[in-house]
């Protein structure tokens, strides 16, 4: 008895402290950079650093007030929501179109999407950058949102083709024999079962644009989005400016995340309804 | 007024028939029962009549309208599914009056029809409920309410209640057949379980690798199969077959005794017997006792007559014992026979 009470305890210990230390991982780089962007620059380059943030916002305002930077800011939203747009627009028919209906070649296209992934960019990037400029796409957050679809698409299209494939081609039939058109049917019964994955993809797509930063570099100049804006001007910046660029790199997406939680781990009928 | 007739329908998957030219006329108002074991394409004809698949060949007619080239919402039926397919972000109310919704019915009377088809089904207190806190049975009803509310000309039914445990299922079946004699709709129900084929059927159609073997009310399928098949699938015990010798015209010899049967050419007939139809008697078939199992009203017999397996079904006081000699005389209106080679019934 008391051994199986003490092979109980032992393994909620390992159990407790895997979880501290997952979020030691998580949360201790993020920490320090929160704490670093928040003192000024006397301080961190102090020996020993103090672990306790004091809440000075020089470098941070310092660093929006840095030229150009807002604007690379918003391109970098832009971009992301377009890039979120395309890559659901086109992944969620096709993830649809995957999961719904036989066609030749399926399984060939199936395996195709991910080897999408396997042409490195950097390969990619000269012949782009010439076509781009040839069409007139460089440097317009339009032209950057198309290739960060391409980066994010295969993974729309094989999450929501794992989406459709969770709701009961039932449920689009009862709707069908109910009245409904094959439009209807989505509209009125899919539709609303999988928005909250739809949502999750998308922050997925969004993130993914986000933190991309080789082609924005390449493919943008005056445009540029934060990632490459930060890649350029914080390499020879003195190092509470590397924070604070980090920080403010990070925290948008932290925050959208965070907002959307629910979504990403809520699926009809597991935690929510 | 919904009679429905099936012609020519055929069903090709690939190089794999499904579906081999069904022809089937079913009434207006009538109970039809598809019954068969899986894979006989009871459900893909089924699903063929809803507009949910495309037959190769052949047509649909429900009422005068040819209905195979429209879509399952022009069709003036509605489905129940074997696994309900309630919407699980819609209430019960709200599934109920989804397709009334979808036609655009007014407010006050989509509440009234939602009411009373949940009354009809008992679930007027479930109505601000989600799927996901209904049980099963619960679920069932809803579907069943859900399809009645559209009032259909036709309303299918895909094995309604084979995901609900046995005494449920009892229950719902004679719920279902009261509700459906009601409502004055023209049912098709699909059903692997001969049980409730018979006894909710006005008719069943008894189905085998894509074909209808028999179509006929439950009395006359369990009386007259009219084929091989059918005699060995209805009835639990089925028919057993004893092999049987012409002698002379119409006289047939079964294990050594001489029985009255149909008058053919071919030497060589089955005799078939239901295993409740004998009783003991020293003029019956000899059958010597291989097993015995009491079922409480009455004990199952296995017993070898002629070296072929024989089930019969003796009263409860038979005091026999494996191992026994027994002999078996059948209630001889109640002999059938089939024809060895074709598999049909031979008629005396």
């Amino acid at each position: 008895m008391n051994q199986v009470g003490a092979t109980i305890k032992a393994s909620r210990m390992v159990y407790l402290s895997s979880i501290v230390l997952l979020c030691l991982w998580i949360l201790g780089p993020l920490y320090l950079l929160a704490v670093n962007a928040l003192s000024s620059p006397e301080t961190i380059n102090q020996f020993p650093m103090s672990l306790i943030p004091e809440f000075d916002l020089e470098s941070l305002i310092f660093f929006l007030k840095f030229n150009g930077m807002i604007d690379a800011l918003i391109n970098s939203i832009m971009v992301a929501i377009l890039t979120m747009i395309f890559s659901i627009g086109l992944g969620a028919p096709a993830g649809y179109a995957l999961s719904r209906f036989d066609f030749i070649g399926k399984e060939f296209f199936r395996v195709m999407i991910l080897m999408t992934r396997a042409f490195p960019l950097p390969l990619l990037a000269l012949p782009l950058a010439v076509l781009f400029i040839e069409t007139g796409l460089d440097d317009t957050q339009i032209g950057l949102s198309l290739i960060h679809t391409t980066l994010a698409l295969p993974f729309a299209i094989l999450i929501t083709f794992s989406l459709f494939s969770g709701i009961p081609r039932e449920l689009e039939e009862a709707a069908w024999t109910l009245g409904c058109t094959r439009f209807g049917a989505f509209r009125c019964v899919v539709l609303p079962l999988i928005l909250p994955g739809i949502t999750a993809s998308a922050i997925f797509a969004f993130v993914i644009s986000w933190n991309e930063v080789f082609a924005s570099a390449v493919l943008t100049i005056q445009n540029r989005t934060l990632t490459a804006f930060l890649l350029q001007n914080l390499d020879t910046a003195p190092l509470h400016l590397k924070f604070a660029g980090g920080f403010i790199l990070v925290i948008p997406a932290l925050i959208f995340i965070f907002a959307v939680r629910k979504y990403l781990f809520a699926m009809w009928g597991i935690s929510n309804r | 007024m919904a009679e429905i007739s099936i012609r020519n329908i055929s069903k090709r998957f690939d190089t794999y028939e499904a579906l081999t030219d069904i022809n089937l006329d079913i009434l207006d108002q009538e109970f039809m029962v598809l019954l068969g074991a899986s894979g006989c394409g009871k459900t893909t004809l089924l699903r063929i009549i809803a507009g949910l698949e495309t037959a190769s060949s052949g047509e649909v007619w429900i009422g005068d309208r040819r209905v195979d080239h429209l879509p399952a919402k022009d069709r003036g039926i509605s489905m129940v599914f074997q696994n309900y397919a309630i919407f699980p972000h819609l209430t019960v109310a709200d599934n109920i009056g989804f397709g009334l919704k979808m036609a655009k019915m007014d407010a006050t009377t989509m509440a009234d029809r939602i009411q009373e088809n949940a009354e009809l089904m008992h679930i007027e207190q479930l109505l601000s409920r989600y799927s996901g806190e209904l049980s099963g049975g619960q679920r069932q009803r809803v579907a069943v309410a859900r399809a009645l509310a559209m009032e259909p000309d036709v309303i299918l039914m895909d094995e309604p209640l084979s995901n609900l445990d046995a005494l449920l299922r009892l229950e719902m079946r004679a719920e279902l057949k009261g509700v459906l004699q009601r409502s004055n709709t023209t049912a098709i129900y699909v059903t692997h379980d001969q049980v409730e084929a018979m006894s909710l059927a006005d008719r069943v159609s008894v189905m085998d690798s894509g074909k209808i073997v028999q179509a006929a009310d439950p009395m006359e399928l369990y009386r007259s199969p009219a084929t091989h098949f059918v005699a060995g699938f209805i009835g639990n015990p089925p028919m057993n077959f004893l092999k049987a010798q012409l002698t002379q015209s119409n006289v047939w010899n079964v294990a050594g005794i001489e029985y009255q049967g149909p008058n053919t050419a071919s030497g060589d007939l089955l005799c078939a017997i239901r295993p409740e139809d004998v009783t003991l008697s020293p003029t019956g078939l000899p059958a010597k006792i291989l097993m015995i199992e009491p079922l409480g009203p009455h004990l199952l017999v296995t017993t070898s007559i002629a070296d072929t397996a024989f089930r019969a079904i003796l009263d409860l006081d038979s005091h026999v014992q494996v191992g026994d000699q027994i002999f078996l005389k059948p209630i001889l209106e109640r002999i059938r026979w089939f024809d060895p080679s074709s598999k049909l019934a031979v008629h005396a």
